[in-house]
């Protein structure tokens, strides 16, 4: 080959590169419809995951970030190092230069200083300080350095500063009062507008860092909490994506050639609490029935209504993690087990009870139809109560006085986070202060040892110890992880699922319409 | 005629009054902290009161009380605990899809009732004159959620003529928003058409009996005039009637509707504010709307002195 | 004796109130064999069977926990006519009490009674139904309790208008003026003179209740699952209606059909019990 038909080959080659490029880069506006409305939009200030859905990675970014195949990666931060300081431990960022808020502002490490400071200052009074807790300080060390200062080992804080609400980096100084209704950020997308109870909309950013990023000039993000309301709107054209769908919505676009289905398991574990304090409950022989009882795949096939769009899981934990343990076979579908165990604790005949079902969350209020009708098949006489939302948080949720409830927990792919609220909080007396009302010490002590080490191997032993624990004293009934089901025109590119509750709009885009 | 309109102002001030005292220590005594709404499952108990100080739930509810009433007074309508937007601006973008679904659904009712009472009624005891009223009496049994359900499955779901929900704004396309209206006026619409049909005939046959139409009658004036100049006019009353207190009605009644459809209107917006304890919200609203009702009585009742002069007020 | 048999020979004569009866009559004997015998379980779920088409086993066919609709037809036909019954008589009762007292007692307090009447009949009744389900928690008695007192008013002003006018009645003027008591002269004089309006007016705020029933209950305020109601019928057939559109017809002819039957006997029974009031049909 000679030189010249080389660089015409490398001219070929450009061109094609181009061509695909341009292809991604066409622009066009993207309508989502999306179920739940934000309550602001300063996730410093709220703990709405449907505020998060769409702040973070679009408007907010932080430190670093989830990709879809579940790994951590630099997003404002190129890269870290951890050194063990005796009782502290240090972590040193190094941040993206070049970096310019949507106000026009550089991003510095005074902006991340700034952002952590709001959201542990207790004025703040953040519902999302919490998990942060064991960061001491925030140093900046130069304009593009910064450390944050953990008591012990902070393990989790990477998986943290890629995942949880409030770690969005705000411009330093900015008014917190002010980015509800009017964030600004590093991000992908610009807020543009919000009309409440109808929609907001997002522009493309054209500075940002990221050469190419994102693919859309516009993004609409509709709500619509009526599914039947938000499938006849995509079937229409008049949004593109529809975000959550239910199973029988996702079953009538499959056969339609203009419309797709994109699923995943996500950070989601269904559950059937149950208020261990309370006899009978108090008896590990009972929970352990009631483990028995249920048929987790009678509950998928009339849940989600496709076995594939469901995971049963045994413990409080995601498949997604690679802290999971699979313990699924510890309670095998197995009526006349739960009869026999009933009977050891002393209830041949069964008992009366009541399960509180959360309206308007029609998944859990049928699920637990569901799980009444196999209880009463093992003589359990199960009620239903169905309590509006403020209700159910207020009896079950604050003041604990209920029997069973059937709701969905949060499971971060980091499993500190999935055990420091339900397992760790006690009163004064040492009993519970969660709504199950489970305590363990000999488990608070393995949490305790799971936060303090940074070895990977050493984790996974202590997690899996854990899981295994809390599945054997049968805390709840751990149902599913129902699969996020995305509804979305054919021609609509990009979508991935991640393993947080986010709407990553930056890698969408069109092709071929 | 002036004491009379003078008192009955005077007693929808009262009832006004005494409902924004019922509906505010209503809303306070229910169950469900606003504060711990807006949490969830995340809250902890420092960040709980901090929000409930910030939000001023902490007040004494008598003072809350004379905070709220004092700004509705003077036209301050308060903040939505939600949305953290001014309570006016909310309710005014729920206004502009419920009042047009309300006149949309009264349009229909009368442009389809009215002509089938009166026809009825020219025809009485013929055929049609039965077939009138057999249509009426289904559509005074059909719940008209039902209607929507019905009407939404044959034209959206089937026919794909109309969407199956949501509102298009105005904004964006009339025809569009127009679209998304039709349906869930039609349910609404056309259970009231039977009401105006029923009433129309009757109220028709009614006059029709009278002295002055038979005088008229016997002095031989032609059928259509006596129909159109005599009896017409009169047999209106009643049927403007109970259209008005059917419009101020609908204005909060559509919750129904307005859930079958989605439409993001004053009921919708309601009934969501009551699960989320947005509590300025609902007071509000359920002030506003005692206000249209007991004032569309008091509008009812004084056309209806205006257009009938044997009507005598006290 | 004779003016009974008038009664009967006209009531033969109406065709409202002659196919109003029937219905009726067919809806309650469907509500009362429901409560005791239905062909299934109506609570019983067969996730293996959900959404099933109509069949010989299955007449109108499963709903999408695979339980058999007719079944639940027949169970939520008996909750639906409890909720109206309850709601009817009890509202029906505290209107009639609040109506005759104000009446009789005239002047300000009359006027101060009317005023809180007012306030009720002002109150948006599905916003007030929702308001008390919020309070007391969604169910059949709060359920019943709203619709309740819904009807409240609407007995209060028709029994103290009527009241009013029988006040000027010399027999009842004449009652007064002989020292009888007001509880006996509403007792024996007022009471069976406004028994029939209020008859009337029963049958149709029946129907009425079903409806309210029906709309709570398709709100998620009413009957509570697993046990069945129309309006909860509608809601989760609404759920489904791209899968099944069938299930949302039943329940909602259902309650059709019954509030059919009740308009029509309320019509029939005005047209016989009250001859002044000029025969619109």
């Amino acid at each position: 080959m000679n030189k010249k038909s080389c660089v015409l080959l490398v001219i070929v080659v450009v061109a094609l590169a181009g061509m695909a490029a341009l292809s991604q880069t066409s622009g066009g506006t993207l309508t989502v419809a999306l179920m739940a409305e934000p309550d602001g939009l300063n996730m410093i200030l709220t703990p709405a995951a449907a505020s998060f859905q769409i702040v973070m990675y679009n408007i907010n970014e932080p430190l670093l970030r989830y990709t879809a195949d579940r790994k951590i990666e630099p997003l404002l931060a190129t890269s870290y190092e951890v050194t063990d300081h005796g009782k502290e431990t240090y972590y040193t960022f190094h941040l993206r230069s070049g970096v310019v808020f949507h106000n026009g502002a550089p991003f510095t490490a005074r902006d991340v200083k700034y952002t952590f400071d709001k959201l542990l200052d207790p004025k703040t009074a953040s519902p999302n300080a919490s998990l942060f807790s064991f960061v001491k300080e925030i140093d900046v060390i130069d304009s593009l350095t910064v450390r944050f200062v953990t008591q012990g080992a902070g393990a989790p804080l990477i998986g943290y500063l890629a995942s949880a609400k409030g770690t969005g980096i705000i411009p330093a100084g900015s008014d917190m009062d002010a980015l509800r209704t009017h964030p600004i950020g590093t991000g992908p997308f610009k807020f543009s507008e919000w009309v409440p109870g109808d929609h907001i909309t997002l522009v493309r950013n054209n500075h940002y860092w990221q050469p190419g990023v994102p693919y859309l000039d516009k993004v609409i993000c509709r709500f619509i909490p009526d599914q039947a309301a938000s499938l006849a709107a995509l079937r229409a054209g008049d949004v593109d994506l529809v975000d959550r769908m239910v199973g029988e919505n996702a079953l009538q676009i499959e056969n339609d050639p203009a419309l797709k289905v994109i699923s995943g398991p996500q950070n989601l574990v269904q559950i059937l609490a149950m208020n261990d304090s309370r006899p009978p409950f108090d008896n590990v022989l009972v929970r352990r029935a009631i483990c028995y009882a249920i048929n987790r795949d009678e509950i998928i096939a009339a849940t989600d209504l496709r076995a594939e769009w469901g995971s049963p899981v045994g413990s409080q934990m995601t498949p997604l993690s690679p802290y999971y343990v699979d313990l699924v076979g510890r309670y095998p579908y197995d009526p006349t087990k739960a009869r026999a165990l009933l009977a050891m604790a002393g209830y041949p005949h069964g008992f009366s009870t009541t399960i509180y079902l959360p309206q308007p969350y029609q998944f859990h209020i049928r699920t637990g139809q569901i799980i009444a009708d196999e209880l009463r098949q093992v003589g359990i006489d199960c009620k239903l109560q169905i309590l509006e939302w403020g209700q159910w948080l207020n009896r079950v949720y604050k003041q604990w006085d209920y029997d069973m409830t059937v709701i969905a927990t949060d499971v971060s792919i980091e499993p500190a986070a999935n055990f420091a609220k339900g397992f760790e909080q006690v009163q004064k007396d040492g009993s519970s202060a969660y709504y199950w009302q489970y305590t363990n010490k000999y488990l608070r002590d393995l949490l305790v040892r799971g936060r303090d080490t940074n070895n990977f191997n050493e984790r996974r032993t202590i997690y899996a110890m854990v899981q295994t624990l809390i599945s054997d004293d049968a805390v709840m009934a751990w149902i599913q992880v129902p699969h996020q089901l995305e509804g979305m025109n054919v021609h609509v590119m990009g979508y991935h699922i991640l393993p947080l509750y986010v709407l990553d709009l930056g890698s969408i885009y069109w092709e071929g319409k | 005629m002036i004491t009379y309109v003078f008192r009955r102002l005077l007693s929808l001030i009262v009832s006004c009054f005494l409902i924004s005292v019922l509906v505010f220590v209503v809303m306070h005594v229910i169950p469900g902290d606003p504060a711990q709404i807006m949490l969830g499952t995340e809250a902890s108990p420092a960040t709980l009161s901090a929000l409930r100080v910030q939000l001023g739930l902490d007040r004494p509810i008598y003072v809350q009380y004379g905070a709220w009433a004092r700004g509705i007074l003077t036209g301050d309508l308060g903040e939505s605990l939600r949305y953290h937007v001014p309570i006016l601006g909310l309710i005014s973008s729920r206004l502009v899809v419920t009042v047009p679904l309300a006149i949309l659904a009264m349009l229909i009712a009368v442009v389809i009732g009215l002509p089938a009472g009166l026809y009825a009624a020219t025809r009485r005891g013929a055929p049609g004159d039965y077939g009138v009223i057999a249509l009426s009496q289904a559509g005074l049994s059909i719940p008209s959620f039902w209607l929507g359900i019905l009407l939404m499955l044959v034209f959206s779901l089937k026919l794909r003529w109309l969407p199956a929900g949501g509102f298009v704004p105005w904004s964006k396309s009339v025809a569009g928003a127009l679209q998304s209206l039709l349906l869930p006026a039609a349910a609404l619409g056309l259970i009231r058409a039977a009401v105006v049909a029923r009433l129309g005939r009757s109220s028709l046959l009614e006059v029709l009996g009278r002295d002055y139409i038979r005088t008229a009658r016997g002095k031989g004036v032609r059928e259509i005039v006596v129909l159109w100049k005599h009896a017409l006019r009169n047999s209106l009353i009643p049927i403007v009637t109970v259209l008005g207190m059917q419009f101020a009605s609908l204005l909060a009644g559509a919750i129904i509707i307005e859930n079958v459809f989605y439409l993001p209107g004053l009921g919708r917006l309601a009934f969501q504010a009551i699960g989320q304890r947005d509590l300025p919200v609902v007071q509000d609203i359920v002030v506003l709307v005692a206000v249209l009702v007991v004032g569309m009585n008091l509008i009812v009742d004084l056309a209806y002195a205006l257009l009938d002069p044997r009507i005598r007020l006290e | 004796m004779k003016s009974r048999r008038t009664f009967s020979k006209r009531a033969g004569r109406s065709v409202s109130f002659s196919v109003g009866i029937l219905i009726v009559a067919a809806v309650l004997l469907i509500t009362i064999v429901g409560a005791f015998y239905t062909p299934y379980d109506p609570i019983k779920m067969h996730i293996q069977e959900s959404l099933a088409p109509p069949t010989w086993q299955h007449p109108l066919g499963t709903d999408s926990y695979g339980r058999d609709v007719a079944s639940r037809i027949m169970q939520g036909a008996s909750n639906t006519i409890l909720v109206g019954v309850v709601a009817v008589s009890g509202g029906m009762v505290l209107g009639i009490l609040f109506g005759l007292v104000a009446g009789l007692a005239g002047g300000m307090r009359d006027e101060a009674m009317m005023r809180v009447i007012d306030v009720l009949y002002a109150f948006p009744a599905v916003l007030s139904a929702i308001l008390f389900s919020s309070v007391f928690g969604p169910n059949l008695t709060n359920c019943m309790i709203a619709i309740g007192i819904y009807n409240v008013p609407i007995f209060a002003r028709l029994t103290r208008g009527s009241v009013l006018a029988a006040r000027e009645e010399e027999y009842v003027a004449a009652a007064v003026a002989i020292g009888r008591s007001r509880a006996a002269v509403a007792w024996h004089h007022i009471l069976p003179n406004i028994i029939s309006p209020l008859v009337v007016q029963g049958t149709i705020q029946f129907a009425g209740a079903i409806l309210a029933e029906a709309g709570l209950s398709y709100l998620g305020l009413g009957t509570q699952p697993p046990f069945a109601s129309w309006g909860g019928m509608l809601r989760d057939a609404q759920t489904f209606m791209g899968l099944d559109p069938l299930l949302a017809v039943f329940p909602g002819i259902s309650i059709a059909i019954t509030v059919l039957g009740l308009n029509l006997l309320g019509d029939g029974l005005r047209d016989l019990l009250d001859p002044s009031f000029v025969r619109s049909y």
